[in-house]
């Protein structure tokens, strides 16, 4: 790689020949005047030329003082750029997770015909981003390069190269200053859409189990998902054998960290979920809570403990169940059942009613909450239902799917899906290649202010592009 | 790079002296013309063309070395650091 002044000095020289070859010419004992028409010509491109060598630091230094007047910032550039690759990439992922939804639903006809095209869409708008970045990245950091280069090619004798020079030049200085303000460009043309972008489309598949503490399943809770400022993200109910498939592409989970309430016949449990990372070779996860003061004896009817030393299991049958607490102060046991079941309960042999018995509606079903005070001490109890309903009832409850309701995403309107792709491809294409397009006639003009390219040329770039 | 701008600058230094040998050519071709014993008016004024030029020629051949030191001068007097850019 030649140095900066070698190339400048050679430029120089090359200049003054063109000047003395105009003189020569100028000499010649022929009166032919088509000949001695470039004389004149010649000497003033080498003192043209001359004066763009001398003119090399002027003209980084008018590069500089225009893209400060004008408030180019690079590292705002950049950051933009990395802003929206993220965003695709983003969008890339969650594409992706929806088609494993669409897969694992037994719809991958769906997931190739439609979400395929998106994400290899998607994937060529990053390939263009980068590629047009490191072009603009190139030309800046070798700009004093090009230039000289420029200015060289430009001091060739008998404009060999006078109108490659000049182009160079122009594009150097053009696209040094005008890069940088892409981005107010392409937000003033394509405002970031209101809509949500592809990438709050980024969830989790996840089935949600929760486990009594005896390890059994809890039937029928209900499994709300709060946003750490409390929002209501989604709500699901459990099925008998305690199991919330939000593994299905329209329900899912938030991929960052949220708040749990697991309602079971209107006793709550709250606990804060880090939910595994949204990796984007999607598999669905299981989440798993244990509630580890509640035993289950049937479908919502179960006991709970609270403020215990410990507790023991000694013998859990389908309708009774006898425990040992170890009490080292006052505590409280809690039984919940259908309204219609009775409750027997005894401590250490002894039947004894409850302190207080509450009746209430959870999910369109009654039940009933009997609260019995054990004293300190360690204690046998035994507790026996007798059902008053033995078919199998289910609470009910209207559900809120977190990809459905709360993202919004509608599998059966594909609209969804591409719109947010097709306002990408605005942003991040289009809008791009229009300023380019704009720089580029831009330096065209300069370059033939330059005494560069021919208006012949300029057309025929314009139209090519 | 040296050895290209050596080559150069020989060049420039024979096209000067071409250009020199080339001044006294048409120089005298020019006055050769002028003078010819014929009474062609056409002839003779290129001949008188040829002289005129030739002179130009040899007097922007002597500037030269000038007309490039005064761009070298002037361009670097425009260099000058000029006001910051007013920042809002």
């Amino acid at each position: 790689m030649p140095e900066l002044v070698d190339l400048l000095v050679l430029a120089f020289y090359l200049s003054v020949l063109t000047y003395y070859l105009g003189v020569l010419i100028y000499m010649l004992p022929i009166p032919i005047y088509g000949v001695k028409r470039w004389a004149p010509q010649l000497m003033v491109d080498g003192i043209f030329s001359a004066i763009l060598v001398f003119s090399y630091s002027t003209i980084q230094w008018v590069v500089k003082y225009v893209s400060g007047l004008i408030g180019a910032d690079w590292s705002e550039y950049y950051n933009w750029f990395l802003g929206e690759v993220n965003i695709v990439i983003g969008s890339i992922a969650a594409l992706k997770v929806i088609g494993v939804g669409l897969s694992s639903m037994g719809l991958s006809f769906l997931a190739n015909s439609l979400i395929s095209p998106l994400v290899s869409s998607l994937t060529y708008l990053l390939m263009f981003l980068a590629t047009a970045t490191l072009f603009v990245t190139i030309i800046t950091s070798i700009s004093s390069t090009l230039l000289a280069i420029g200015i060289l090619l430009h001091a060739l004798p008998f404009r060999i190269a006078r109108a490659s020079g000049a182009t160079l030049i122009a594009i150097v200085i053009v696209f040094s200053i005008g890069t940088p303000l892409l981005p107010q460009f392409v937000n003033s043309i394509a405002p970031q859409s209101p809509q949500k972008g592809l990438t709050s489309y980024n969830y989790l598949l996840a089935d949600i189990y929760v486990y009594d503490a005896t390890g059994d399943p809890v039937s029928y809770y209900l499994y709300e998902v709060y946003s750490l400022n409390n929002t209501l993200l989604a709500r699901y109910l459990a099925d008998l054998n305690g199991v919330i498939r939000a593994s299905l592409v329209d329900k899912g989970l938030p991929c960052s960290r949220y708040k749990a309430v697991i309602d079971l016949a209107g006793y709550k449990y709250e606990t804060i979920v880090d939910p595994p990372e949204c990796t984007y070779s999607i598999r669905s996860t299981n989440i798993s809570h244990i509630l580890d003061n509640l035993i289950v004896i049937k479908p919502l009817r179960f006991i709970a403990v609270f403020n215990y030393k410990s507790l023991e299991i000694y013998r859990k049958e389908e309708y009774n169940i006898s425990l040992a607490i170890n009490a080292v102060e006052k505590i409280v046991l809690l039984v919940v059942s259908l309204s219609k079941d009775s409750i027997n309960v005894s401590i250490n042999g002894t039947l004894i009613e409850p302190s207080e018995k509450t009746t209430y509606s959870w999910g369109g079903l009654s039940f009933s909450a009997y609260i019995y005070p054990i004293e300190y001490g360690y204690h046998r109890v035994e507790v026996r239902f007798d059902l008053g309903v033995y078919d199998s009832v289910e609470p009910s409850f209207s559900e809120i799917y977190y990809a459905r309701d709360t993202l919004g995403l509608t599998i059966e309107e594909p609209l969804s899906l591409i719109y947010p792709v097709s306002s990408l491809i605005f942003r991040l294409f289009i809008a791009p290649v229009i300023y380019f397009s704009i720089m580029f006639s831009a330096s065209l003009a300069l370059s033939r202010m330059l005494g560069g390219s021919s208006a012949k040329i300029a057309r025929l770039l314009v139209s090519a592009g | 790079m040296a050895d290209v701008v050596g080559f150069i600058q020989d060049l420039i230094i024979n096209v000067t002296i071409i250009a020199w040998i080339l001044f006294f050519l048409t120089w005298v071709v020019g006055w050769a013309i002028r003078g010819l014993p014929i009474p062609f008016m056409r002839v003779k004024r290129t001949g008188e063309r040829l002289i005129e030029d030739a002179v130009w020629a040899a007097f922007w051949l002597a500037m030269g070395t000038t007309v490039f030191a005064l761009i070298a001068y002037i361009a670097s007097t425009f260099y000058q650091p000029l006001p910051e850019p007013p920042t809002l």
